[in-house]
């Protein structure tokens, strides 16, 4: 009475067969269809943007195009979209257009995940080019950005006049602070206020680090690693990144900032400073009516006086496993565009990835949105596109973690060091 | 056919659903991950692995946050099975008597237990702040200067360990409390008359009559400590220094961060072999202690 | 050996309306062996554990040796208790057990050492030293439990129904086991017990308890020739006492349905009749074995018999017991086993007057 047994594993076998038979429709080079996959909800601002470009592509394109999206919230820091986005390149069920976070733009390049799209990209000019330096891997445009993003020092204007700051000794974009210009500025509200008054984020260990930080290394004259991504030796611990981690090691050992920074310390007035993204400035606007702020640059290297700001967010690709190249391209090409990523910017209060749109929106953007878009095209510095970026990133948090929760470590060893953990991961075969 | 094959055909079937779990989600999974840390398997690549030998072993065995990970949660199961056993055991002993507000104390003890523990690993970020946490300012009052706490390589793993009892100990407190409650009350009045005070009577009828409740807590405890993951992901990413890097959480950041899932199968079938060895050990402590019983 | 008193003894649960215990007095000599018997919710337990310390007393006092013991607690009290259920600690040996309560007491070693070895040979316990209980039967687990409560050497013993968890034939044999020590080492020795038998055969003294109050206390020969009420008569003696009510007409008593017209005795007439029962109501009992069927007895009193119809007959090898019914009334008659009669069969009794109990209807309250 075997049969028993067998007979019901057959089945069983089978019904799994089935199941992972049925997985994709037919693709042809000819379809008209264009599938996309996107890491938000269809019920976020971002979401709703979206679906109007997609009514609007699918109705004016010329060749009938027609493209569905699936959105697929993520969770954490990209979390769920990612996860789908890796079992679908294992069962060949990638969609034909995909959104991408800059920081993944070389691995996946490299991984074969998406293709070169540069060549059904319109109007490259009008592109910004911290924007076409994030999705460019091994020469080729593989990803184009729709928003940009940047870091603003946040400050409070009653604690700075309490403080005995007068405005003239405020930086602008023309004359920003110089570190020490910075240092001195912060001993007077130390001064006053006896507790650190900056929040810099330092808890912080994840993209942030390196995304807010990194910029002082660039302004310094010094870099992560060298343009093709290939050395950290040399370069992560040369002097002048060494200078500009002192610098941030030196704001933890004079107490100005602090390791461990009360969440919302700024908004409830405990810090005079705050370096963070664009995103506060919403937050300020509807839940911290009351607060009288603004935003200021990055302090500059006093040897360079370069003002270096960051830059990087999310973009449209075209996957690997797009059969009709033309359909998809167009997509990207359109989405990307500047009607359409106006939309989409304006309805995430986020930065412009163009220029047209840049002029746009400065002619409706508050202070400190147009504040930022102005620092982002004057100083914007694109991340490193480099394949193992996670490891990167993280040697990175984990450096200058190292360096500002014990202020006493000296900077230059623990570079060196750490430059050896880096170098190790870029010789990575992959 | 004949009663018995019969009865064995239809046994079988009876057992055949769970037998395709596990098999589908134990067994084969366990194979495929064994044979993918021989492998090179990036998760971007997966039709680019090639076969690597024993390389991903080595570098695990070498890597010295790997090691220093498996001596981050053996320090973390020693302090955590006697602080959370005791704190439960003591919660179980007062709420074993008949008090007036037991069921509160009851409710409060638990409740920790059904928040979940990222929800409480981010709470208690707020409490253990070093500069305006709850914790530093209670030390105040009593003239302690303000701890470093989670940014200290040597107070981080400490402070996981407390947060992680914190919240597992209500729900031991329960099984605790089932247990004492099983113990016959005639056993107490009869050490009361033969002279016991107190701790004697805690000593030598309550503490053998829970022997093998303590054992199976023993048991689940060892099994989530040896899994620690949240906390340390959420609270301190693994840091500082390492401090608070557990098996667990370097496995998922290589395997699904840094993307090398052959070097990630590798790490979780050597520490698949670590815990067999922990199991082994717990087993014959057991075995010991039902011996004396 | 000491010597126990209880004066006004209450006791009342919290949350309970009612006392559990009402007005116990009783006077303990050294030396004595007392049973508490009783129906189950009488308080012969919650009395016990009250003079052990394991339930507080609401009112009165209780005092050992003439001091007052009420507030001591329970293990200051050098009371040596064996529990119903042996209360044995589990996870230690005969040996250890035993040694316990002498551990805890700082005795030396050697001392316990050679107590225990006493205990053990006198309740056949040598061989099973280094057994756990769980290994053991009851009844060697019940000497466990004794032999615990030897070694102390302590002035009292307690012990709550700890024959009740035996089977019959090891009831018997543990009975004269418990009397046995008790003459040898002549403590003082409280005993609850439901089992009227145990209580006739082990005391020196019975305190009989119904509802929390004291019914009775006397020598097993006084409670069962001269209760003192009802439930006294219907408690003590097995079979239980017949009871039926009567008239007292003329110097004869007969029952409602007249199936029974007994001629009492002068004595036991006069006293009724002087107690103004004359014409009046009765409860008469009478045992079993009061009641006879044999024609000797019927030829020297025909005027004490009765016309009965059995209805059960229960050969018990040395005599016969014959359930019968007398008009109306359920009566139990103890007989030579000559004398077995079939069910359904008609016969004689005679009632033996001089033997019969009489109380007051109301009161319940012996008359005799």
């Amino acid at each position: 009475m075997k049969h028993w047994k067998i007979g019901v594993m057959t089945v069983a076998a089978l019904a799994g067969l089935s199941l992972t038979a049925c997985s994709n429709g037919s693709k042809n080079a000819d379809s008209k269809d264009i599938t996309m996959w996107v890491h938000f909800s269809n019920t976020d601002p971002e979401g709703k943007a979206l679906a109007k470009n997609i009514k609007d592509f699918n109705k004016s394109n010329k060749h009938g195009y027609h493209a569905t999206v699936k959105y697929i919230p993520r969770s954490g820091s990209g979390g769920g979209y990612e996860d789908k986005l890796n079992a679908a390149v294992n069962s060949g069920s990638l969609p034909d257009v995909l959104t991408l976070d800059g920081p993944n733009t070389a691995a996946y390049a490299n991984a074969k995940i998406i293709q070169p799209v540069g060549q059904y990209i319109t109007k490259k000019d009008d592109i910004l080019p911290t924007i076409k330096a994030q999705g460019t891997y091994k020469g080729k445009l593989y990803a184009v950005g729709y928003s940009e993003s940047s870091i603003g020092f946040y400050y409070n204007k009653k604690m700075f006049k309490a403080a005995g700051i007068s405005d003239s000794e405020l930086p602008t974009l023309s004359k920003p602070w110089t570190w020490d210009q910075f240092n001195a500025i912060c001993k007077k509200l130390h001064d006053k206020y006896k507790t650190p008054i900056l929040n810099m984020s330092l808890n912080d260990h994840s993209e942030m680090s390196l995304y807010s930080l990194a910029p002082f290394i660039w302004s310094a004259g010094g870099d992560i690693t060298n343009k093709a991504g290939t050395k950290a030796v040399g370069y992560f611990n040369s002097k002048e990144t060494a200078s500009a981690v002192k610098f941030i090691q030196d704001l933890v050992k004079n107490k100005y900032t602090t390791v461990s920074p009360k969440d919302k310390g700024f908004e409830t007035g405990k810090y005079a400073m705050l370096m963070t993204g664009t995103w506060e400035v919403q937050t300020l606007k509807t839940q911290y009516k009351n607060l009288d702020w603004g935003v200021l640059p990055y302090p500059v290297s006093p040897k360079t006086k370069k003002l270096v700001s960051p830059t990087g967010s999310w973009q449209y690709a075209m996957s690997s496993q797009a059969k009709n190249k033309k359909a998809a391209g167009a997509l990207v090409n359109y989405l990307a565009g500047t009607k359409a990523s106006y939309r989409t910017d304006m309805a995430n209060t986020v930065l412009p990835a163009r220029k047209s749109t840049s002029k746009l929106m400065l002619k409706q953007a508050d202070e400190a949105t147009k504040f930022f878009i102005k620092q982002n095209q004057q100083s914007g510095h694109a991340r490193p596109v480099i394949v193992n970026y996670p490891q990167i990133t993280r040697t990175f948090a984990e450096t200058l973690q190292d360096a500002t929760y014990k202020p006493n470590t000296d900077v230059q060893s623990l570079l060196n060091k750490q430059a050896k953990v880096m170098q190790k991961y870029l010789d990575q075969k992959n | 056919m004949n009663q018995k094959g019969w009865h064995k055909q239809v046994g079988w079937l009876y057992v055949l659903p769970a037998l395709l779990l596990l098999l589908t989600f134990l067994i084969i999974p366990f194979c495929m991950s064994v044979n993918y840390s021989f492998t090179d398997y990036n998760m971007l690549t997966p039709g680019l692995k090639k076969f690597v030998g024993l390389q991903n072993y080595i570098q695990t065995l070498t890597d010295p946050v790997f090691i220093k990970s498996l001596r981050n949660i053996l320090q973390f199961v020693v302090f955590i099975i006697p602080i959370q056993l005791g704190m439960a055991l003591g919660l179980a002993l007062i709420v074993n008597k008949k008090r007036p507000g037991n069921m509160f104390f009851k409710i409060s003890f638990f409740a920790p237990n059904v928040v979940s523990l990222t929800v409480t690993a981010v709470l208690w970020m707020y409490i253990v702040n070093p500069d305006q946490g709850l914790l530093n300012n209670l030390l105040g009052l009593i003239h302690i200067s303000p701890q470093p706490l989670l940014t200290s390589p040597k107070q981080a793993m400490f402070v996981i360990i407390g947060i992680s009892a914190w919240q597992g100990a209500g729900y031991q407190m329960l099984i605790f409390l089932a247990g004492l409650q099983d113990i016959p009350h005639s056993l107490y009045e009869a050490a009361e008359l033969d002279g016991a005070n107190a701790w004697q009577r805690f000593r030598h009828i309550t503490m053998p009559s829970l022997r093998p409740t303590t054992m199976m807590i023993m048991t689940t405890t060892l099994i989530a400590a040896l899994n620690l993951m949240t906390q340390a992901m959420i609270m301190t990413q693994g840091g500082p220094d390492n401090a608070t890097m557990t098996p667990i959480y370097y496995i998922y950041r290589t395997g699904f961060t840094d993307r090398q899932l052959g070097l990630a199968s590798a790490m979780s079938v050597i520490y698949g072999i670590v815990i067999i060895f922990f199991t082994i050990i717990q087993r014959k402590v057991e075995g010991r202690a039902q011996k004396d019983d | 050996m000491v010597q126990i008193d209880l004066e006004h003894v209450y006791k009342k649960y919290e949350k309970a309306k009612d006392y559990s215990v009402t007005d116990f007095n009783l006077h303990i000599n050294d030396e004595e062996f007392i049973v508490f018997v009783g129906p189950s919710g009488c308080g012969k337990s919650t009395t016990l554990r009250m003079i052990a310390g394991l339930e507080d007393i609401s009112k009165g006092d209780l005092k050992i040796g003439g001091k007052r013991m009420n507030d001591l607690p329970a293990k200051d009290r050098d009371i040596a208790m064996v529990f119903q259920n042996y209360a044995l600690y589990p996870h230690m040996s005969v040996y250890d057990n035993m040694a316990f309560g002498l551990k805890i007491r700082k005795t030396p070693k050697d001392v316990i050492d050679k107590k225990i070895k006493n205990a053990a040979k006198v309740l056949g316990l040598t061989e099973y030293l280094k057994r756990k209980p769980a290994d053991l039967s009851g009844g060697q687990r019940q000497r466990v439990a004794l032999g615990r409560a030897i070694v102390r050497d302590a002035p009292i013993f307690l012990m709550d129904e700890p024959l009740s968890n035996l089977d019959a034939k090891l009831r018997v044999s543990m009975r004269a086991e418990i009397a046995k020590i008790h003459h040898q080492l002549k403590t003082t020795t409280i005993y609850v017990t439901h089992d009227q038998v145990e209580a006739m055969t082990l005391a020196d003294r019975i305190v009989i308890m119904k509802d929390g109050k004291i019914q009775q206390v006397g020598t097993p020969q006084e409670v069962y020739r001269h209760p003192v009420n009802v439930f006294v008569g219907s408690f003590i003696g097995s079979p239980a006492m017949n009871f039926c009510r009567v008239h007292l007409n003329g110097d004869h008593v007969v029952s409602d349905d007249g199936s029974m017209n007994f001629l009492l005795p002068e004595g036991r007439l006069k006293k009724l009749r002087q107690q103004g029962y004359q014409g009046k109501e009765l409860v008469m009992g009478i045992r079993p074995e009061d009641i006879h069927a044999e024609q000797m007895f019927m030829e020297t009193f025909p005027e004490d018999i009765a016309t009965a119809e059995v209805t059960v007959s229960e050969l018990l090898g040395a005599e016969t017991q014959l359930y019968t019914n007398i008009g109306n009334n359920e009566v139990v008659c103890k007989v030579d086993s000559r004398d077995y009669v079939k069910p359904g069969v008609k016969v004689k009794l005679g009632f033996d007057m001089n033997k019969a109990h009489f109380f007051d209807p109301a009161t319940e309250m012996t008359l005799d």
